[in-house]
Protein backbone atom coordinates (compact mmCIF):
# COMPACT_ATOMS: atom_id res chain seq x y z
CA UNK A 1 0.00 0.00 0.00
CA UNK A 2 2.48 2.13 1.02
CA UNK A 3 4.11 1.88 -2.81
CA UNK A 4 0.60 2.41 -4.18
CA UNK A 5 0.16 5.87 -2.04
CA UNK A 6 4.02 6.84 -3.29
CA UNK A 7 2.57 6.45 -6.98
CA UNK A 8 -0.41 8.18 -6.13
CA UNK A 9 1.56 11.26 -4.90
CA UNK A 10 3.65 11.17 -8.30
CA UNK A 11 0.73 11.00 -10.02
CA UNK A 12 -0.80 13.76 -8.30
CA UNK A 13 2.16 15.88 -9.22
CA UNK A 14 1.97 15.13 -12.53
CA UNK A 15 -2.01 15.00 -12.90
CA UNK A 16 -2.42 18.50 -14.80
CA UNK A 17 0.31 17.37 -17.46
CA UNK A 18 -1.72 14.00 -17.87
CA UNK A 19 -5.35 14.50 -18.18
CA UNK A 20 -4.99 18.31 -18.42
CA UNK A 21 -6.11 20.82 -21.93
CA UNK A 22 -9.92 19.56 -21.69
CA UNK A 23 -11.93 21.88 -23.98
CA UNK A 24 -14.08 22.84 -20.27
CA UNK A 25 -10.87 23.59 -18.56
CA UNK A 26 -9.50 25.57 -21.05
CA UNK A 27 -12.13 27.98 -21.15
CA UNK A 28 -12.11 30.49 -24.12
CA UNK A 29 -8.55 29.25 -25.60
CA UNK A 30 -8.68 27.84 -29.11
CA UNK A 31 -7.49 24.49 -30.39
CA UNK A 32 -4.32 25.35 -31.29
CA UNK A 33 -3.73 27.63 -28.39
CA UNK A 34 -4.31 24.38 -25.67
CA UNK A 35 -1.41 22.29 -27.83
CA UNK A 36 0.53 24.85 -28.23
CA UNK A 37 0.43 25.13 -24.31
CA UNK A 38 0.42 21.54 -23.63
CA UNK A 39 3.27 21.07 -25.59
CA UNK A 40 4.96 23.68 -23.76
CA UNK A 41 4.03 22.47 -20.53
CA UNK A 42 5.13 19.08 -21.44
CA UNK A 43 8.78 19.68 -23.10
CA UNK A 44 9.33 21.64 -19.27
CA UNK A 45 8.53 18.58 -17.85
CA UNK A 46 11.26 16.56 -16.41
CA UNK A 47 9.20 13.01 -16.31
CA UNK A 48 7.78 13.51 -19.56
CA UNK A 49 9.02 12.81 -23.22
CA UNK A 50 6.75 14.82 -25.93
CA UNK A 51 5.26 13.04 -28.96
CA UNK A 52 8.33 11.24 -29.49
CA UNK A 53 7.91 7.27 -29.04
CA UNK A 54 11.43 6.50 -30.63
CA UNK A 55 13.20 8.33 -28.19
CA UNK A 56 11.22 6.82 -25.74
CA UNK A 57 11.58 2.88 -26.32
CA UNK A 58 15.15 3.75 -26.79
CA UNK A 59 15.21 5.18 -23.45
CA UNK A 60 13.21 2.42 -22.35
CA UNK A 61 15.94 -0.10 -23.42
CA UNK A 62 18.90 1.33 -22.19
CA UNK A 63 17.23 1.83 -18.95
CA UNK A 64 15.39 -1.22 -18.34
CA UNK A 65 12.52 0.62 -17.40
CA UNK A 66 8.83 -0.09 -18.97
CA UNK A 67 7.15 2.39 -21.08
CA UNK A 68 3.46 4.23 -19.80
CA UNK A 69 2.77 5.72 -23.32
CA UNK A 70 -0.30 8.37 -22.90
CA UNK A 71 -2.52 9.34 -25.60
CA UNK A 72 -4.33 12.17 -24.65
CA UNK A 73 -6.45 14.19 -27.34
CA UNK A 74 -5.94 17.71 -26.42
CA UNK A 75 -8.80 20.02 -28.64
CA UNK B 1 6.03 7.61 -12.09
CA UNK B 2 10.39 7.56 -11.54
CA UNK B 3 10.35 3.81 -12.61
CA UNK B 4 8.73 4.50 -15.98
CA UNK B 5 9.30 5.96 -19.35
CA UNK B 6 6.65 8.55 -19.66
CA UNK B 7 5.74 9.05 -22.85
CA UNK B 8 2.44 11.71 -23.85
CA UNK B 9 1.29 11.51 -27.69
CA UNK B 10 -1.43 13.93 -28.92
CA UNK B 11 -2.31 12.80 -31.87
CA UNK B 12 -2.72 9.87 -33.91
CA UNK B 13 -0.58 10.42 -36.90
CA UNK B 14 1.94 7.94 -38.01
CA UNK B 15 0.47 5.80 -35.49
CA UNK B 16 1.58 1.73 -35.22
CA UNK B 17 -1.65 0.35 -35.41
CA UNK B 18 -0.11 -2.79 -35.09
CA UNK B 19 1.25 -1.87 -31.25
CA UNK B 20 -1.59 0.60 -30.08
CA UNK B 21 -5.14 -0.97 -29.87
CA UNK B 22 -7.08 0.54 -27.81
CA UNK B 23 -10.95 2.24 -28.16
CA UNK B 24 -10.13 4.99 -30.41
CA UNK B 25 -13.04 6.89 -28.92
CA UNK B 26 -11.94 7.89 -25.81
CA UNK B 27 -9.55 11.02 -25.38
CA UNK B 28 -7.05 9.73 -23.01
CA UNK B 29 -5.47 5.95 -22.94
CA UNK B 30 -3.04 4.30 -21.49
CA UNK B 31 -0.46 1.90 -23.04
CA UNK B 32 1.94 0.15 -20.75
CA UNK B 33 4.27 -1.30 -22.81
CA UNK B 34 8.10 -3.77 -22.02
CA UNK B 35 10.93 -1.89 -24.59
CA UNK B 36 10.58 -5.03 -26.87
CA UNK B 37 6.68 -4.12 -27.66
CA UNK B 38 4.93 -6.65 -25.22
CA UNK B 39 2.38 -4.98 -23.77
CA UNK B 40 1.41 -5.19 -20.19
CA UNK B 41 -2.06 -3.35 -19.76
CA UNK B 42 -4.07 -0.85 -21.02
CA UNK B 43 -5.50 2.08 -18.92
CA UNK B 44 -8.96 4.55 -20.14
CA UNK B 45 -12.24 3.49 -19.81
CA UNK B 46 -15.48 5.33 -20.64
CA UNK B 47 -18.69 4.89 -21.54
CA UNK B 48 -20.65 7.90 -21.23
CA UNK B 49 -20.87 11.85 -22.83
CA UNK B 50 -18.03 14.33 -21.89
CA UNK B 51 -19.46 15.23 -18.59
CA UNK B 52 -19.40 11.87 -17.23
CA UNK B 53 -15.74 11.15 -19.02
CA UNK B 54 -13.92 10.58 -15.67
CA UNK B 55 -16.17 8.11 -14.25
CA UNK B 56 -14.45 5.01 -15.12
CA UNK B 57 -10.99 6.19 -13.77
CA UNK B 58 -8.92 7.47 -10.83
CA UNK B 59 -5.69 8.26 -9.54
CA UNK B 60 -6.18 6.01 -7.05
CA UNK B 61 -7.05 3.03 -10.22
CA UNK B 62 -4.31 3.87 -12.30
CA UNK B 63 -2.05 4.10 -9.31
CA UNK B 64 -2.70 0.10 -8.86
CA UNK B 65 -2.58 -0.21 -12.14
CA UNK B 66 0.75 0.96 -12.26
CA UNK B 67 2.00 -1.08 -9.27
CA UNK B 68 0.82 -4.39 -11.10
CA UNK B 69 2.79 -3.75 -14.11
CA UNK B 70 5.64 -2.74 -12.25
CA UNK B 71 5.32 -6.61 -10.97
CA UNK B 72 4.62 -7.93 -14.39
CA UNK B 73 7.61 -5.89 -15.70
CA UNK B 74 9.87 -7.88 -13.06
CA UNK B 75 8.23 -11.30 -13.67
CA UNK B 76 8.55 -10.48 -17.08
CA UNK B 77 9.33 -12.89 -19.67
CA UNK B 78 8.44 -16.07 -17.38
CA UNK B 79 4.95 -14.20 -16.91
CA UNK B 80 4.72 -14.26 -21.06
CA UNK B 81 1.73 -16.67 -20.77
CA UNK B 82 -0.51 -14.50 -18.59
CA UNK B 83 0.52 -11.47 -21.31
CA UNK B 84 0.49 -13.37 -24.73
CA UNK B 85 -3.94 -12.38 -25.35
CA UNK B 86 -3.22 -9.25 -24.37
CA UNK B 87 -0.70 -8.40 -27.24
CA UNK B 88 -1.98 -6.48 -30.56
CA UNK B 89 -4.08 -8.31 -33.06
CA UNK B 90 -2.65 -8.41 -37.10
CA UNK B 91 -3.68 -5.25 -38.68
CA UNK B 92 -4.46 -4.61 -42.48
CA UNK B 93 -3.44 -0.83 -42.55
CA UNK B 94 0.12 -0.14 -40.70
CA UNK B 95 -1.27 3.78 -40.15
CA UNK B 96 -4.12 6.05 -40.24
CA UNK B 97 -3.06 7.44 -42.86
CA UNK B 98 -3.66 4.19 -45.24
CA UNK B 99 -7.20 4.65 -44.87
CA UNK B 100 -8.39 6.80 -48.01
CA UNK B 101 -10.54 8.93 -45.97
CA UNK B 102 -7.17 10.08 -43.69
CA UNK B 103 -4.94 10.19 -46.55
CA UNK B 104 -4.31 13.88 -46.51
CA UNK B 105 -2.87 14.26 -43.45
CA UNK B 106 0.90 14.57 -42.60
CA UNK B 107 3.05 12.11 -39.69
CA UNK B 108 3.70 15.14 -37.60
CA UNK B 109 1.41 17.96 -36.76
CA UNK B 110 2.14 21.61 -38.04
CA UNK B 111 3.01 23.54 -35.37
CA UNK B 112 3.94 26.41 -37.16
CA UNK B 113 0.20 26.57 -38.67
CA UNK B 114 -3.18 25.53 -37.61
CA UNK B 115 -1.95 22.96 -35.67
CA UNK B 116 -5.33 21.45 -34.19
CA UNK B 117 -6.03 20.80 -37.96
CA UNK B 118 -3.40 18.67 -38.71
CA UNK B 119 -3.58 16.82 -36.44
CA UNK B 120 -5.50 12.98 -36.86
CA UNK B 121 -7.76 11.99 -33.62
CA UNK B 122 -8.43 8.83 -32.93
CA UNK B 123 -11.98 8.71 -33.32
CA UNK B 124 -11.09 9.76 -36.89
CA UNK B 125 -9.31 6.37 -37.15
CA UNK B 126 -12.78 4.50 -35.48
CA UNK B 127 -14.75 6.06 -38.07
CA UNK B 128 -12.73 5.28 -41.21
CA UNK B 129 -12.09 1.78 -39.55
CA UNK B 130 -15.74 1.18 -40.19
CA UNK B 131 -16.64 3.22 -42.93
CA UNK B 132 -14.27 0.62 -45.15
CA UNK B 133 -16.56 -2.45 -44.55
CA UNK B 134 -19.74 0.01 -45.11
CA UNK B 135 -18.26 1.13 -48.35
CA UNK B 136 -17.43 -2.17 -49.80
CA UNK B 137 -20.98 -2.88 -49.23
CA UNK B 138 -19.58 -5.61 -46.69
CA UNK B 139 -21.56 -7.10 -43.30
CA UNK B 140 -21.27 -5.01 -40.56
CA UNK B 141 -20.58 -7.15 -37.66
CA UNK B 142 -21.50 -6.65 -33.93
CA UNK B 143 -18.01 -6.60 -33.00
CA UNK B 144 -17.20 -3.52 -35.18
CA UNK B 145 -20.53 -1.97 -34.29
CA UNK B 146 -20.58 -2.72 -30.42
CA UNK B 147 -16.89 -2.17 -30.03
CA UNK B 148 -15.14 -2.06 -26.32
CA UNK B 149 -17.94 -3.60 -24.21
CA UNK B 150 -18.03 -1.77 -20.81
CA UNK B 151 -18.04 -4.93 -18.04
CA UNK B 152 -21.24 -3.58 -17.04
CA UNK B 153 -22.53 -4.70 -20.88
CA UNK B 154 -22.25 -8.30 -18.82
CA UNK B 155 -23.93 -7.60 -15.28
CA UNK B 156 -20.18 -6.26 -13.77
CA UNK B 157 -19.67 -2.93 -12.47
CA UNK B 158 -16.35 -2.21 -11.42
CA UNK B 159 -15.19 -0.19 -8.56
CA UNK B 160 -13.17 3.20 -10.52
CA UNK B 161 -10.85 3.88 -7.42
CA UNK B 162 -9.84 0.05 -7.54
CA UNK B 163 -7.68 -1.58 -10.76
CA UNK B 164 -10.38 -4.85 -10.78
CA UNK B 165 -12.59 -4.60 -8.33
CA UNK B 166 -16.13 -5.99 -8.39
CA UNK B 167 -18.51 -3.08 -6.86
CA UNK B 168 -21.89 -4.51 -7.89
CA UNK B 169 -23.35 -7.68 -10.26
CA UNK B 170 -26.23 -6.47 -11.49
CA UNK B 171 -29.36 -9.59 -11.28
CA UNK B 172 -30.06 -11.65 -13.93
CA UNK B 173 -26.63 -11.22 -15.65
CA UNK B 174 -24.21 -13.01 -17.20
CA UNK B 175 -21.74 -12.10 -14.56
CA UNK B 176 -24.76 -13.27 -12.10
CA UNK B 177 -25.07 -16.71 -13.79
CA UNK B 178 -21.15 -17.15 -13.43
CA UNK B 179 -20.60 -16.79 -9.93
CA UNK B 180 -19.25 -13.11 -9.31
CA UNK B 181 -19.78 -11.65 -6.40
CA UNK B 182 -19.66 -8.01 -5.26
CA UNK B 183 -16.06 -7.57 -3.49
CA UNK B 184 -14.21 -9.91 -6.06
CA UNK B 185 -10.78 -8.96 -7.00
CA UNK B 186 -10.73 -9.90 -10.65
CA UNK B 187 -7.26 -11.75 -11.32
CA UNK B 188 -7.34 -13.74 -14.78
CA UNK B 189 -9.91 -13.58 -17.53
CA UNK B 190 -9.58 -15.92 -20.88
CA UNK B 191 -6.63 -16.66 -18.91
CA UNK B 192 -5.06 -13.23 -19.41
CA UNK B 193 -3.91 -11.03 -16.22
CA UNK B 194 -6.41 -8.52 -15.75
CA UNK B 195 -4.75 -4.84 -14.89
CA UNK B 196 -7.72 -2.41 -15.44
CA UNK B 197 -10.86 -2.30 -16.61
CA UNK B 198 -9.78 -1.64 -20.03
CA UNK B 199 -8.18 -5.22 -19.91
CA UNK B 200 -11.30 -7.06 -19.56
CA UNK B 201 -12.87 -4.06 -22.09
CA UNK B 202 -9.90 -5.37 -24.49
CA UNK B 203 -10.73 -9.23 -23.99
CA UNK B 204 -14.45 -8.44 -24.01
CA UNK B 205 -13.83 -6.69 -27.32
CA UNK B 206 -12.20 -9.85 -28.96
CA UNK B 207 -14.39 -12.04 -27.47
CA UNK B 208 -16.14 -13.96 -29.91
CA UNK B 209 -20.50 -13.97 -30.70
CA UNK B 210 -20.96 -16.43 -28.36
CA UNK B 211 -18.04 -17.47 -25.90
CA UNK B 212 -17.17 -19.13 -22.52
CA UNK B 213 -14.56 -17.11 -20.66
CA UNK B 214 -12.60 -18.62 -18.10
CA UNK B 215 -11.85 -16.51 -14.81
CA UNK B 216 -10.50 -16.18 -11.14
CA UNK B 217 -11.51 -14.18 -8.68
CA UNK B 218 -9.55 -13.35 -4.87
CA UNK B 219 -12.54 -13.82 -2.54
CA UNK B 220 -11.66 -13.65 0.81
CA UNK B 221 -8.33 -14.24 0.66
CA UNK B 222 -8.99 -17.61 -1.65
CA UNK B 223 -8.16 -17.56 -5.77
CA UNK B 224 -12.25 -19.19 -6.99
CA UNK B 225 -12.32 -20.10 -10.40
CA UNK B 226 -15.50 -19.78 -12.60
CA UNK B 227 -16.41 -19.49 -16.47
CA UNK B 228 -18.18 -16.31 -17.85
CA UNK B 229 -21.04 -17.57 -20.55
CA UNK B 230 -21.92 -14.95 -23.25
CA UNK B 231 -25.04 -15.61 -25.45
CA UNK B 232 -25.78 -14.65 -28.84
CA UNK B 233 -26.16 -10.75 -29.27
CA UNK B 234 -24.53 -10.05 -26.08
CA UNK B 235 -23.00 -7.12 -27.72
CA UNK B 236 -26.03 -5.58 -28.65
CA UNK B 237 -26.67 -4.26 -25.08
CA UNK B 238 -23.51 -1.94 -25.83
CA UNK B 239 -24.98 1.65 -25.78
CA UNK B 240 -22.85 3.67 -28.74
CA UNK B 241 -24.39 7.10 -28.39
CA UNK B 242 -21.60 8.64 -26.50
CA UNK B 243 -19.05 7.58 -29.12
CA UNK B 244 -18.08 10.69 -31.29
CA UNK B 245 -17.32 8.84 -33.61
CA UNK B 246 -21.27 7.83 -33.35
CA UNK B 247 -21.46 11.13 -35.26
CA UNK B 248 -21.13 9.71 -38.71
CA UNK B 249 -23.01 6.64 -38.13
CA UNK B 250 -25.73 9.29 -37.66
CA UNK B 251 -24.84 10.34 -41.08
CA UNK B 252 -25.06 7.20 -42.98
CA UNK B 253 -28.13 5.47 -40.75
CA UNK B 254 -30.11 8.52 -39.76
CA UNK B 255 -29.52 11.67 -42.34
CA UNK B 256 -27.65 13.43 -39.87
CA UNK B 257 -30.63 13.28 -36.96
CA UNK B 258 -29.70 11.99 -33.28
CA UNK B 259 -32.45 10.25 -31.51
CA UNK B 260 -33.13 10.31 -27.92
CA UNK B 261 -35.77 8.08 -26.29
CA UNK B 262 -39.12 10.28 -25.23
CA UNK B 263 -39.84 11.13 -21.89
CA UNK B 264 -42.53 8.50 -20.47
CA UNK B 265 -44.98 11.54 -19.76
CA UNK B 266 -44.80 12.55 -23.52
CA UNK B 267 -45.06 8.97 -24.42
CA UNK B 268 -48.12 8.75 -22.49
CA UNK B 269 -49.68 12.11 -24.12
CA UNK B 270 -49.20 11.10 -27.53
CA UNK B 271 -50.97 8.09 -26.37
CA UNK B 272 -48.19 5.92 -27.52
CA UNK B 273 -47.55 1.81 -26.19
CA UNK B 274 -44.92 0.92 -23.99
CA UNK B 275 -43.62 -1.10 -26.33
CA UNK B 276 -44.07 1.59 -29.30
CA UNK B 277 -41.26 2.77 -31.00
CA UNK B 278 -40.83 6.44 -29.64
CA UNK B 279 -37.64 8.81 -30.12
CA UNK B 280 -37.51 12.20 -30.58
CA UNK B 281 -35.34 14.45 -32.78
CA UNK B 282 -33.19 16.22 -30.63
CA UNK B 283 -31.17 17.79 -33.41
CA UNK B 284 -31.01 17.71 -37.37
CA UNK B 285 -27.95 18.65 -39.32
CA UNK B 286 -28.32 21.31 -41.31
CA UNK B 287 -25.24 21.01 -43.37
CA UNK B 288 -23.90 18.65 -46.14
CA UNK B 289 -24.45 14.79 -45.75
CA UNK B 290 -25.38 15.66 -42.23
CA UNK B 291 -28.34 17.31 -43.69
CA UNK B 292 -30.14 14.47 -45.23
CA UNK B 293 -32.48 13.66 -42.75
CA UNK B 294 -33.25 17.66 -42.81
CA UNK B 295 -33.72 17.94 -46.27
CA UNK B 296 -36.53 15.31 -46.20
CA UNK B 297 -38.78 17.27 -43.76
CA UNK B 298 -37.18 15.92 -40.26
CA UNK B 299 -37.54 18.45 -37.75
CA UNK B 300 -36.32 18.54 -34.12
CA UNK B 301 -39.13 17.83 -31.63
CA UNK B 302 -40.56 15.52 -33.74
CA UNK B 303 -40.97 11.79 -33.06
CA UNK B 304 -40.38 8.58 -34.51
CA UNK B 305 -42.79 6.08 -34.34
CA UNK B 306 -41.76 3.82 -37.21
CA UNK B 307 -38.23 3.27 -39.05
CA UNK B 308 -37.88 1.15 -41.82
CA UNK B 309 -40.08 -2.03 -40.78
CA UNK B 310 -39.17 -0.93 -37.12
CA UNK B 311 -42.34 -0.22 -35.24
CA UNK B 312 -41.64 -1.44 -31.43
CA UNK B 313 -39.54 0.45 -28.63
CA UNK B 314 -36.25 0.82 -30.09
CA UNK B 315 -32.74 2.54 -29.53
CA UNK B 316 -30.96 5.01 -31.46
CA UNK B 317 -28.00 2.25 -31.50
CA UNK B 318 -30.62 -0.28 -32.19
CA UNK B 319 -31.96 1.85 -35.38
CA UNK B 320 -28.71 2.54 -36.56
CA UNK B 321 -27.57 -1.18 -36.37
CA UNK B 322 -30.68 -2.06 -38.30
CA UNK B 323 -29.82 0.28 -41.21
CA UNK B 324 -26.09 -0.92 -40.93
CA UNK B 325 -27.12 -4.64 -41.43
CA UNK B 326 -30.14 -4.64 -43.02
CA UNK B 327 -29.93 -2.04 -45.58
CA UNK B 328 -27.02 -0.17 -47.58
CA UNK B 329 -25.74 2.45 -49.38
CA UNK B 330 -28.62 4.27 -51.45
CA UNK B 331 -31.36 2.56 -50.14
CA UNK B 332 -34.90 4.52 -48.70
CA UNK B 333 -36.42 4.10 -45.84
CA UNK B 334 -39.85 4.78 -44.75
CA UNK B 335 -40.16 7.29 -41.60
CA UNK B 336 -43.11 7.83 -39.65
CA UNK B 337 -43.25 10.56 -36.96
CA UNK B 338 -45.48 12.75 -34.96
CA UNK B 339 -45.57 16.26 -34.93
CA UNK B 340 -48.14 18.53 -33.46
CA UNK B 341 -49.71 15.33 -32.90
CA UNK B 342 -50.23 15.01 -36.73
CA UNK B 343 -48.52 11.46 -38.33
CA UNK B 344 -46.37 12.37 -40.89
CA UNK B 345 -44.04 10.07 -43.33
CA UNK B 346 -41.18 10.75 -45.57
CA UNK B 347 -38.54 8.39 -47.48
CA UNK B 348 -34.75 8.67 -46.39
CA UNK B 349 -31.77 7.89 -48.38
CA UNK B 350 -29.18 6.01 -46.40
CA UNK B 351 -25.80 6.98 -47.25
Amino acid sequence: MKRVSSTISLLGASLALITSSSAAEEGKKTRDEMVMDDRSALEESAHWIYNDLKKAFAEAKASGRPLMVVHRCIP
Amino acid sequence: MEQFVCVRVIMANAMDLSLFQFDYDMSFAVTFLHADRTVYSRYGSRQDKPEEADNHISMKGLAETMETVLSLHQAYPDNRAQLEGKQPRPVTKQVPEDYPELGKYKDHLDYGGAVAKSCVHCHQLHEAQRLAPWTAGEKITDAVLHPWPMPNTIGLTLDPKTMATVAKVTSRSPAEAAGFESGDVLQLLDNQRVTSVADIQWILHHAPGEAALPYEVMRNGNTVPGVLRLAKNWRQQVDIAWRTSTWDLRRIALGGAVLVPIEPAARQALNLKKDALALRVSHAGRYGSHAVAWNAGIRPGDVYVAFDSLTTDQSETDIIRHVLTQRKIGDRVMIAFLRDGQRREVRMKIQ
